[in-house]
Order: structure tokens, then C-alpha cells, then sequence
């Protein structure tokens, strides 16, 4: 599994295990779903110069909506 | 290392880029040429994939060889054997990559479907991490699977412009030309096998578009009607699954089909069966809330094609392809004439941005480069320029010409209020 070190405001480092992107045509926008130490965890990013800049400031219907993506794509990989 | 860069355009160019020197110098191979190298790449295995940039990918293979490729390029393969089997190693390659987090997590989780933490999601701080150590990982998505609906930075050079998204990376700053044989580059009219993903969950508010245009009326002289009678209940349904228009399916299908004899019409939707045959289509599936997040996938088989519903089915799925890389349904009834690519083959060879041809609002425009372009490329004789007007002709509009054409696109429903201007001008002569 791909790994990347993902760097919050403070300096903290965090080990993240990427599931996979997806861009959402409802809300615009580009969404992350990864996991840190076993939490399945999920944030929107966008690119800035040579950057991605990743926001955890998600709403309800935004986590909906990729619970739902997981549930598709975990189908899809079982069927 | 020998990098070469791929035009998606039928792979018509491959650029070779000069090593050793300080403004990078392309030279675009010969058929010969392009032919030898690609037998030499599909002869190694793919070692890595890398992102340059967005939508931008450099492939390494077990030869040292290296290939930087557009998603473009992987979106719309053509049909020469040797590209779609690069195609569809790429895209291998890459959905293994995509694949394998998800087995993962089905093994963590036993099979179970877990759900994202949303309270350790909404207490990490703001982060980032550069391109350059992203890695692989944003290459997921890179696939067929997911439309990347950002516009792209226009190109500054109209030479390359269909490597679309990064013309700094993929644009050949000195370019020497050389024209590679048609007979080597495959036909337009033929079909991609992938349909772009709509992923809205819910159905946006209506979208209308006027458009007036010029068409006999011959709705009422029984063609339609037979039509009708014959596949009627099968476009009805398809139609309705698939988001699409009946009436002006309908209207399409009764221009295509040859005559009904004895119950007996051969190749309904005229499907050219070396294009399709081993096909596979993914046609998102529509209800009245919109899209339903499935999808009907199915493989075009010389049999399927032989019978009235295999080939309805064909038919309407790359009618839904040509609308679904249009964002049109006008342009992309015209493209299934035309020819799926010969949209983005007219841009690229005039010179202009896709993107500002898309959609309903811009159908007409781009109908008429199209016109233009393949009038030009063939010699004023390509396919039905007419195709709109005598599709149209069999709708069957009201007294004054007009009729509604309703659709779904990606998250919204779409009117089209076609107009027959010929009708309404005759009215007004009255």
C-alpha cells in the first residue's frame, strides 16, 4: 500500500496510507480517503503551487457521499 | 533514457525528445519509427509509474524506455491494436495500483464495509504534502474511473494542444514536423469503451437550452410509426435507463435503420461491427432522481449485434458516450456521425480549447468545426453533415415547430427546446 507523510500547520508529521482521491461534481471538489494508524479518514485537497493542501473540515453530506464511494468501490472489488 | 511523448490523437505524433541539450528538442517519428518503438515498449514490462503533474504520467518500463502520457490519452484510445494494447497496459498497471488499497482494507476488515472516522477526520489540522512526495498515490483517480471536471490552462501551443492539460510538460517546445500516413492512423467513427463517470448523488436543478435549427418535418409519413411499432418498447426502456431522450432517439434510430422486411431489419443502429465487437461499455444508469451510482456493463459480441436489443444496446451506449465527452446532446448526436474523437480532433487541429466547445450552449459551434474540420481532412466527403436535420426530421414536433428533448448529464436534468425555424418562419409567411 502507498504511503505518504502528510504535514499538518504545527509540523506534526503523520504516516497516511492513501485508499484512493475522488472529485465530486456536487460539491466541486477533491476529496482524500486514507488511513492513519487503522482509522479510515477522509479530507478534501486542492493544489496549491507544488503542494496539495489537505482540509479536514468536511460536512455531513460530504462524509456521506464517500461512505457511499467506499461502499461502491469495495462492491465493485468483490464482484 | 529515450522518453517519448504520446499525442492522444490516434497516437498520429510521437515526439522523441532530444537528450543532452538545454531547451528540450522534439522530433515527430515516422509511422516506421512510431511502430518499432512501440514494439519495443509493449515488449517490457511496465516498473513504475510516476505523476509529473495533474493528469500527467511518466511510465517506466523493464528496458529503461520512458513514456509520458496524458489522461487524455488514456481516456480515448483509438483503435490501432498496438496503442490500445499500451492503453490497456497503462490502465492495468494502474487500476492494480488502485485496486490494491481496497484489498487491503477488505482483508483488515474482513469483508465488512467500513466507514470513515469523522470525528478523528474533523480534528486533524490543515496539512499538506508536496507533489513531488505524493508519490503514487494521486495517481488513483488518474484511471478511467474518475472525471476530472477542473478546465484546463489553455494551451499555448495549438500544434500539441490535445495533450490538453499541460502544455509546459507535454508540448513540444521545437516540434519537427512529419506527416505520418493516414492509413495508418485508425478510423474516427469508432467507439472508446469507457463512458466518463457521473458521481453526483443528487439530481441538480434543471438546466434549458433554445436551440433553433432548420429540418424538414417528416414525422408523419410512417417511418417514425414503424419504428414505433418495432422497437418502440425496447428504446423506451433503454432510453429511460440510460438518460436519454426517446423521442429523439427514436427519431435517430428511424434515420439509421435500413427497411423493415418480413420483420426482418439487419443492423438497426448501422453499427460498424469491426469497431464494436469486444467492446465493453459501463453506461451509467438514470432514475428519476438522477444518477443511480450503477451501472450497466456489458461486451458488444458479433451475436449481441445480430439481434434488435444487443444492438439498440450498442448503439444508444455510444450515442451516451458521445454525450457524456460533449457535455452536449446535440454535439454528441452529431458525433455519433461524426465520429466520437472528431470533436477533440478538430480542436487540436484548428487550434482551439475542447473545453470551449462543450456543452449545449456551444452545440452549434461546435457541430460546425466539425463540419469544417473533417470537410477539410476528407475532402468535403465524411459521413451525413446534414445528420442533425435528418435525424430531426422524424421528431415529431408541435404546430409550430417545436418540441422538448429531455436528458440527464452527469447531476442534471437537461431540457433542449429545439425549434424548427423553417416551420416557424413558414408560420410567419401565413
Amino acid at each position: 500500500m502507498s504511503e505518504v507523510i502528510l504535514t499538518d500547520i504545527d509540523g506534526n508529521k503523520y504516516k497516511a496510507q492513501i485508499i484512493f482521491t475522488h472529485f465530486d461534481y456536487s460539491y466541486g471538489k477533491d476529496y482524500l480517503v486514507y488511513m492513519i494508524d487503522n482509522d479510515l479518514l477522509a479530507s478534501s485537497y486542492e493544489k496549491v503551487d507544488n503542494n496539495y493542501i489537505i482540509d479536514n473540515n468536511l460536512s455531513s453530506g460530504e462524509y456521506d457521499m464517500l461512505d457511499k464511494i467506499i461502499e461502491r468501490k469495495m462492491g465493485e472489488l468483490n464482484a | 533514457m529515450p522518453n517519448y511523448y504520446f499525442e492522444i490523437e490516434n497516437a498520429k505524433r510521437v515526439y522523441y525528445s532530444v537528450e543532452g541539450t538545454t531547451i528540450p528538442i522534439y522530433r515527430a517519428l515516422s509511422s516506421l519509427e512510431s511502430t518499432n518503438i512501440l514494439n519495443q515498449i509493449l515488449a517490457s514490462e511496465i516498473t513504475n509509474i510516476l505523476p509529473v503533474k495533474d493528469n500527467v504520467i511518466k511510465v517506466e518500463f523493464a528496458n529503461f524506455m520512458t513514456i509520458t502520457v496524458s489522461k487524455e490519452f488514456l481516456k480515448f484510445p483509438d483503435f490501432n491494436s498496438q496503442v490500445n494494447s499500451l492503453t490497456s497496459k497503462i490502465l492495468a498497471y494502474i487500476k492494480n495500483l488502485e485496486q490494491e488499497p481496497l484489498k487491503q482494507i477488505t482483508e483488515k476488515y474482513n469483508g465488512y464495509v467500513p466507514t470513515i472516522n469523522r470525528t478523528k477526520s474533523r480534528n486533524l489540522k490543515t496539512m499538506f504534502v508536496s507533489l513531488g512526495l505524493a508519490g503514487t498515490l494521486f495517481l488513483t483517480g488518474f484511471g478511467v474511473s474518475v472525471k476530472n471536471n477542473s478546465k484546463p490552462e489553455p494551451s499555448k501551443n495549438p500544434v500539441s494542444s490535445s495533450f490538453i492539460e499541460e502544455p509546459d510538460l507535454l508540448t513540444p517546445n521545437i516540434v519537427i514536423e512529419e506527416e505520418i500516413p493516414d492509413n495508418l492512423i485508425a478510423e474516427n467513427n469508432n467507439p472508446s469503451p469507457v463512458i466518463t463517470e457521473p458521481i453526483n448523488e443528487n439530481i441538480s436543478s434543471d438546466l434549458s437550452y433554445t436551440i433553433d435549427y432548420s429540418f424538414n418535418n417528416e414525422a408523419e409519413n410512417g417511418r417514425l410509426d414503424t419504428t414505433k411499432e418495432y422497437f418502440g418498447d425496447l428504446m423506451e426502456y433503454y432510453c429511460h435507463r440510460w438518460g436519454l431522450p426517446t423521442n429523439l432517439c427514436l427519431a435517430q434510430l428511424s434515420q439509421e435503420r435500413p427497411s423493415i422486411t418480413d420483420g426482418v431489419c439487419k443492423n438497426p443502429y448501422q453499427i460498424t461491427y469491426k469497431y464494436f465487437v469486444n467492446q465493453t461499455f459501463k453506461v451509467p444508469v438514470y432514475d428519476e432522481n438522477g444518477f443511480t451510482q450503477t451501472y450497466d456493463s456489458f461486451t458488444v459480441t458479433e451475436d449481441s449485434l445480430n439481434s434488435f436489443e444487443g444492438n439498440i444496446m450498442a448503439g444508444l451506449a455510444y450515442l451516451r458516450l458521445c454525450i457524456d465527452n460533449t457535455n452536449s446532446l446535440i454535439t454528441g448526436l452529431y458525433l455519433y456521425n461524426q465520429g466520437e474523437p472528431s470533436l477533440r480532433a478538430a480542436c487540436n487541429y484548428f487550434g482551439y480549447e475542447v473545453d470551449d466547445y462543450k456543452g449545449d450552449e456551444n452545440a452549434l459551434a461546435a457541430c460546425e468545426l466539425i463540419t469544417k474540420y473533417n470537410s477539410e481532412k476528407h475532402n468535403g466527403n465524411y459521413g451525413d453533415f446534414n445528420y442533425l436535420a435528418n435525424v430531426f426530421r422524424y421528431l415529431p414536433t408541435d404546430d409550430r415547430g417545436a418540441i422538448n428533448l429531455d436528458y440527464y448529464l452527469n447531476n442534471q436534468k437537461i431540457n433542449i427546446a429545439l425549434n424548427n425555424s423553417r416551420e416557424y418562419n413558414s408560420n410567419l409567411m401565413r
